[in-house]
């Protein structure tokens, strides 16, 4: 049983790791950081959810994180294709380089 | 007692027995358009695998006919919507006909992609792409029909993640790698709000369960968890609003309708678009049943700059595909201001989803016949083709009409009772404000009729490819037949919406 | 089998046909070459519908059949209903726009041989008459509304059918327009009715009280409708370019049907109309006016199609005189002997056209200089030619002596009332008078007097000649033409007993207004003028006789004596007023004066200057700032994925603040 004012201290570590994923994916350049710096969102998504589970004592909240990590691999393994595909055609995987469409 | 993971204790209470118990027969019939669809598409991959790609697409139409089937029998004889499997999703009567509806954008695209595809020299490809095809129709299909948000993130993603690839699905092809890793990218951020918000939900409420939420008085998880409601709520909205393309979350849909195969735009932009509005709708109402106005203002205004931002944005465009994109963007805020509306409005939303995806379908289909190369999306380059071939200018002025909602086609019956709602709703100034954006939509759709109608044709720029092939003539012509027929006969499917909508239990009570 | 089941059929056939026909011919370019097949089911679309009325016209018992097809829109404010009514009058005017449109569909059949648009043609045809039905038998103005846009556009097509010709494309163009100021007038009258009464379904609004005021704007604004549709004065400028189009269309579509819907819906409405009379007198005015106008300009054209044109005008304002004077059965009357002498005339002109065409003999094959003595060539032609020309000239006992009779009987009736009837009858005799005059004309110098075109015969030394196949006689229509031919002129004979005069058996013997439209179920007001007395109506009656047998005998005996040199006679006898008539009363020139010139001018000082600068100024400015602003919103897309991820944290955060604060 977790105790309210434990709780909030874990929200706000899994906000944060939040926040900093969402900042990397606004600064870093590189496709796979990128990348990486979403999966940190999920990570911290999960670590939300443990938490919570935690504090209903409920099996559900823990069982969504495997889920979430199932598609989270899935999400990798169909991003990263797409990073190599990308890479094949253009030697290239800064994230700026690509604005073939804009306006 | 501390160390007892309440995990092992459940375990402890017998739980996965009982669940093995409860695990029967009826499952598997209730879950089987879902099932059949998901058998189909490892058939087609089996298929690629041993290198009979060439009756792939017969397979997968014959697939989505057949899930589209095991569901008619909920939906002729309409019969209460119940949940089903573990209370995780719902089945019969209006699941059933989300089912049919959600397969409508597979199925039509099918004829049109393998035409596609032929003339481009991929036929390679036809296993996986439909595979995608098959699979994303099976997550569109748990998205609109979740009980469990779990369920919903998971259907989300599955409808995804196949997009992604089907974006990109033209491996040599830098604007397809390009689409597909602006979508993929941003549609993972995005995806990432949505399940913080869900996880959010779940932090107040303690379940996941929608039917379980439902029945918690809002304002009590407000009085308790005052920080996290309105955030939990938006993020969850915000996942859902990237999907359908609202502003300010419209920002991938120009680049990958651009970059993406031009069928596979007309699949993208439909199905997952009437999925999410279909989950959007369903969860607000769990969510929020009585007390959505605060919510539903933010939508109306959203609506509304999406209608703003997309009809002028779309005005600028020369290449056809990119327009089309940016009026799709403005066609998110008509629907999205039926969202606004209430339920009334997720009727009239739902009814505008179905008649944008015949339309837009079809659209994608047309501009696919006579693509040869990057030129020939400019629609300036069109100047007299409407005259040269008849059939192509007869077609797209009916689709033209139609989007820009001239009576008495489809588009026009999608509008009408999506500004009725929304005038029901409340949001006078706004339905007004959509009129009249409507009209910079008409002067631009009608734009690309002056252009292959009344200019002289320039033939050094011309498509090449003028005519269109016959085996995919007709089934667009049936589109644009449908199209007509629904503006002038649009009373039996909007009445027969109404009577499911009458039977579906999580509206009756509004 | 009940009737009532047959019914939805008169809607549904005519544009399965067009819908067969254009689906078919679209698709396949094999089918387009089935010239039989193509016509052959275009006129089974037509003709079965006029069998079904011909069932219900004999089985009707006076209360009318409603039938529902579908209702597009049902929400609680609005319903909009696909439903049509057969009563009296619809059922009339649905029998001679199926019964003459058959005809002119077999007709078109020969007509139009070999023309490169022939499935186009038939599957405009058959949707104009789909159109029509809607129009006439709608019981709802929506329903009547749709039919309105519908002929209109079916005419529009029509009369542009032969495209690439420029003139032919202008000619549509004015059409196009002079109707569009007609629907606008009536869609303003439909949005009065139906927010005074909140509804629009003839049963509905027709027999309930309006305030005089509205009630006056509403007829006056039908009335504006109606000119445009049926060529009255202002907007009838479009009807004699609109023979640009084949000539069976002009037969259909601009002399017996589409342009009498004016008149059928001022009829429809008679029950308001009844009630505003100062509307009535100047409907009268106008439609005398017209009539004087157009039979005026007829004596002075030598185009076989333009003087068909200016005399379908005229008497379309003989029947405006009609129900100007409150005889809406008489006015229903007319446009059915109208239909069938005028529907005859113009085929016949077709028949002549077509032959001149093929003999190659005069510059203009529709230009009756180069006409004459063609009765030698085409003896049927020229005799149902010669019948209609009689009945239209109003020689009793064919159709358009009684009808043309009963209008000016009534004109003058109503004189008791209001004075400005007898001039309105005074100018009614006068036109009757011109009529039976260029009709005659017209008939002598086509088909009397000397060949004044030259071919070249088969046996000339020169048959061998490269261009022999283009110098032929001009030989009879074949008998797919000659016999509609003869069943109108049959019909222009014997139609005028269905109405025969008052002073037979007072008006008991007047089928068509007095036990047809007359009866107690009728939706049309019973003719409300007084009855002339039996003397002054037998004088009227020798007035009028006398007056066609003068017409006709002075033009008989100028034009086949003098030939062409008779317009040098009637030229001298109207002096410098002929020039005027030649060039159709300077009509359009007289636009271009009025209207044209000085709205130039203006525009030069001051109009320009508010156009340019506010108007202009206004709509240039929405479309640059819509430019602009799109030019400076689209940079938002930069194609930067990592600005695209800025825009939507910014929007999150938006979206969040919005709802906590």
């Amino acid at each position: 049983m977790l105790v309210q004012e434990y709780l909030y201290g874990y929200l706000a570590i899994s906000i944060a790791l939040f926040v900093i994923g969402m900042i990397g994916v606004l600064t870093r350049k590189n496709a796979i950081i990128v990348f990486m710096c979403v999966e940190l969102m999920l990570n911290a998504v999960n670590l939300f959810l443990v938490t919570f589970s935690r504090y209903y004592n409920d099996p559900a909240g823990s069982m969504f994180v495997f889920f979430v990590m199932c598609v989270a691999a899935a999400e990798a393994v169909v991003g990263l294709a797409i990073i190599i595909a990308l890479f094949r055609n253009k030697q290239d995987i800064d994230i700026n380089n690509f604005n073939l469409f804009k306006w | 007692m501390q160390n007892q993971n309440p995990i092992l204790i459940s375990l402890s209470e017998l739980k996965i027995k009982k669940i093995i118990m409860e695990f029967n027969s009826q499952f598997i019939l209730d879950t089987l358009p879902a099932l059949s669809l998901l058998g189909f598409g490892l058939i087609v991959m089996l298929l690629d695998a041993f290198k009979n790609e060439k009756i792939t697409s017969v397979v997968t139409i014959l697939g989505i006919l057949i899930s589209m089937l095991l569901a008619v029998p909920g939906v002729v004889i309409p019969e209460e919507i119940r949940l089903t499997f573990y209370n995780q999703i719902y089945t019969g009567g209006l699941a059933g006909l989300i089912h049919i509806l959600l397969c409508l954008s597979g199925l039509l695209s099918v004829p049109f992609i393998t035409d596609y595809l032929q003339k481009n020299n991929q036929t390679h490809l036809q296993g996986e792409i439909f595979s995608l095809i098959l699979f994303s129709s099976v997550g569109m299909n748990l998205l609109a029909t979740a009980n469990d948000l779990m369920m919903t993130f998971i259907g989300l993603e599955i409808m995804s993640v196949s997009l992604y690839i089907l974006a990109g699905s033209f491996k040599k092809d830098l604007r397809s790698n390009e689409a597909s890793l602006k979508y993929f990218l941003l549609g993972a951020f995005a995806s990432a709000f949505l399940l913080l918000g869900i996880s959010m939900v779940y932090g107040m409420t303690g379940t996941t369960m929608l039917d379980r939420i439902t029945t918690i008085d809002p304002n009590l998880i407000k009085d308790k968890f005052p920080v996290l409601f309105y955030p939990a709520i938006a993020l969850i909205a915000i996942g859902f609003l990237f999907k359908l393309s609202a502003f300010p979350f419209h920002v991938w849909t120009p680049d990958v309708y651009t970059g993406a195969p031009t069928p596979l735009v007309g699949f993208m932009a439909t199905g997952s678009k009437m999925a999410s509005v279909i989950a959007f709708g369903f969860i607000l109402n769990s969510l929020l049943p009585q007390s959505g106005d605060k919510l539903s203002q933010v939508i109306a205004i959203l609506a509304l700059l999406s209608m703003i931002y997309g009809n002028i944005v779309a005005a600028q465009q020369q290449n056809i595909k990119r327009l089309l994109a940016y009026s799709s963007i403005s066609h998110t805020g008509y629907m999205l201001l039926g969202v606004a509306g209430g339920p009334e409005g997720y009727k009239a939303a739902i009814f505008y989803m179905l008649i944008y995806t015949f339309m837009t379908i079809a659209a994608f289909a047309l501009i696919s016949s006579i693509e040869n190369k990057e030129e020939d999306l400019n629609y300036q380059n069109w100047s007299g083709l409407g005259v040269k071939n008849i059939a192509f200018g007869l077609i797209m002025s009916i689709l033209m009409f139609s989007l820009a909602g001239f009576p008495p086609f489809a588009g026009f019956i999608g509008k009408y009772f999506v500004f009725l709602s929304a005038v029901k709703g409340g949001f006078v100034v706004h339905a007004v404000i959509g009129i009249l954006t409507s009209v910079v939509g008409a002067y631009y759709y009608l734009k690309v009729l002056v252009t292959m109608f009344f200019e002289k044709p320039k033939d050094n720029i011309q498509p090449k490819t003028l005519k269109i092939r016959k085996n995919i003539l007709i089934p667009i012509m049936v589109l644009a037949l449908i199209i007509v027929i629904i503006g002038i006969i649009p009373a039996p499917i909007s009445s027969y919406l109404d009577i499911l909508y009458g039977k579906a239990g999580f509206l009756a009570k509004l | 089998m009940d009737i009532q089941n047959l019914l939805p059929l008169v809607v549904i056939l005519p544009f399965t046909g067009a819908a067969i026909i254009g689906l078919l011919g679209f698709l396949s370019p094999n089918f387009r070459k089935q010239e039989g097949l193509i016509g052959g089911l275009a006129v089974a679309m037509v003709a079965i519908p006029f069998v079904i009325y011909l069932i219900a016209f004999l089985n009707f018992d006076g209360k009318p059949l409603i039938f529902d097809l579908f209702s597009w829109m049902e929400t609680p404010d609005l319903k909009i209903r696909f439903s049509y009514e057969l009563d009296e009058l619809s059922l009339i005017m649905g029998m001679i726009v199926t019964g003459v449109g058959s005809l002119i569909h077999l007709y078109s059949i020969s007509y139009m041989h070999g023309d490169k648009g022939y499935y186009k043609y038939f599957l405009y045809l058959n949707l104009f008459i789909f159109a029509m039905t809607n129009l006439v038998l709608g019981d709802n103005l929506v329903v009547l509304f749709l039919g309105w846009e519908g002929v209109g556009a079916c005419s529009y097509f029509l009369i542009g059918f032969w495209f690439k010709d420029m003139e032919k494309a202008k000619a549509a163009q004015k059409a196009f327009v002079a109707n569009r100021i007609g629907d606008f007038a009536l869609l303003t009258a439909m949005f009065l009715i139906y927010s005074t009464t909140g509804t629009l379904t003839f049963r509905e609004f027709l027999y309930i009280g309006y305030d005089p005021v509205t009630l006056k704007w509403i007829c006056l604004l039908v009335f504006i409708a109606a000119t445009g549709k049926s060529a009255q004065i202002p907007l009838y400028v479009w009807l004699p370019d609109a023979m640009a189009g084949p000539t069976p269309v002009s037969a259909l579509i601009h002399a017996a049907t589409m342009v009498t819907s004016g008149i059928y819906l001022i009829a429809r409405m008679s029950w308001m109309y009844y009630n505003a009379h100062e509307v009535l007198a100047f409907i009268a005015i106008i439609g005398a006016l017209t009539a004087v106008s157009a039979a005026m300009t007829a004596i002075a054209q030598n185009d076989i199609k333009k003087v068909l044109a200016y005399s379908t005008v005229s008497q379309l304002g003989f029947m405006f005189m009609a129900l100007g004077a409150g005889a809406f059965t008489t006015a229903i009357f007319h446009v059915m002997t109208h239909a069938f002498f005028k529907a005859c005339l113009f085929l016949g002109s077709g028949s002549v056209i077509h032959a001149m065409e093929h003999a190659h003999a005069a510059p203009d094959p529709q230009d009756i200089r180069f006409m004459g003595n063609l009765k030698k060539y085409m003896p049927h032609t020229s005799k149902t030619f010669f019948i209609s020309t009689l009945a239209i000239a109003g020689i009793p006992p064919l159709a358009g002596f009684f009808s043309k009779d009963e209008i000016l009987g009534k004109t003058f009736a109503a004189g008791h009332e209001n004075t400005i009837y007898y001039l309105v009858w005074f100018i009614g005799i006068c036109t009757a008078f011109m009529t039976a005059f260029y009709m005659t004309r017209l008939y002598v110098l086509t088909f009397e007097g000397k060949e004044r075109f030259q071919y070249q015969r088969t046996h000339d030394e020169h048959a061998h000649h490269e261009h022999d196949d283009h110098h032929h006689e001009p030989h009879e229509s074949p008998a797919i033409i000659t016999i509609p031919l003869w069943i109108l002129a049959i019909l222009a004979i014997v139609g005028g007993f269905l109405g025969l005069p008052e002073i037979i058996g007072h008006g008991h013997y007047n089928w068509i207004s007095h036990h047809w439209l007359g009866g107690g179920g009728s939706p049309l007001v019973k003719n409300i003028t007084l009855h002339a007395s039996f003397f002054t109506e037998i004088i009227l009656i020798v007035l009028s006789i006398a007056i066609g047998v003068i017409g006709v005998s002075l033009a008989w005996k100028l034009y086949t004596t003098q030939g062409l040199q008779g317009d040098e006679v009637v030229k001298s006898k109207l002096g410098g007023f002929y020039k005027v008539l030649q060039n159709k009363f300077y009509v359009d020139e007289f636009y271009n004066a009025v209207i044209v010139r000085p709205f130039v001018f203006l525009s030069d000082r001051f109009v320009m200057f508010l156009d340019k600068e506010i108007v202009d100024g206004a709509v240039n400015g929405a479309a640059d700032l819509t430019d602009i602003t799109g030019g400076i919103i689209k940079k938002l897309q930069t194609g930067l994925i990592q600005n695209y991820v800025l825009i939507m944290v910014c929007g999150v955060i938006a979206v969040i603040a919005y709802l906590m604060l």
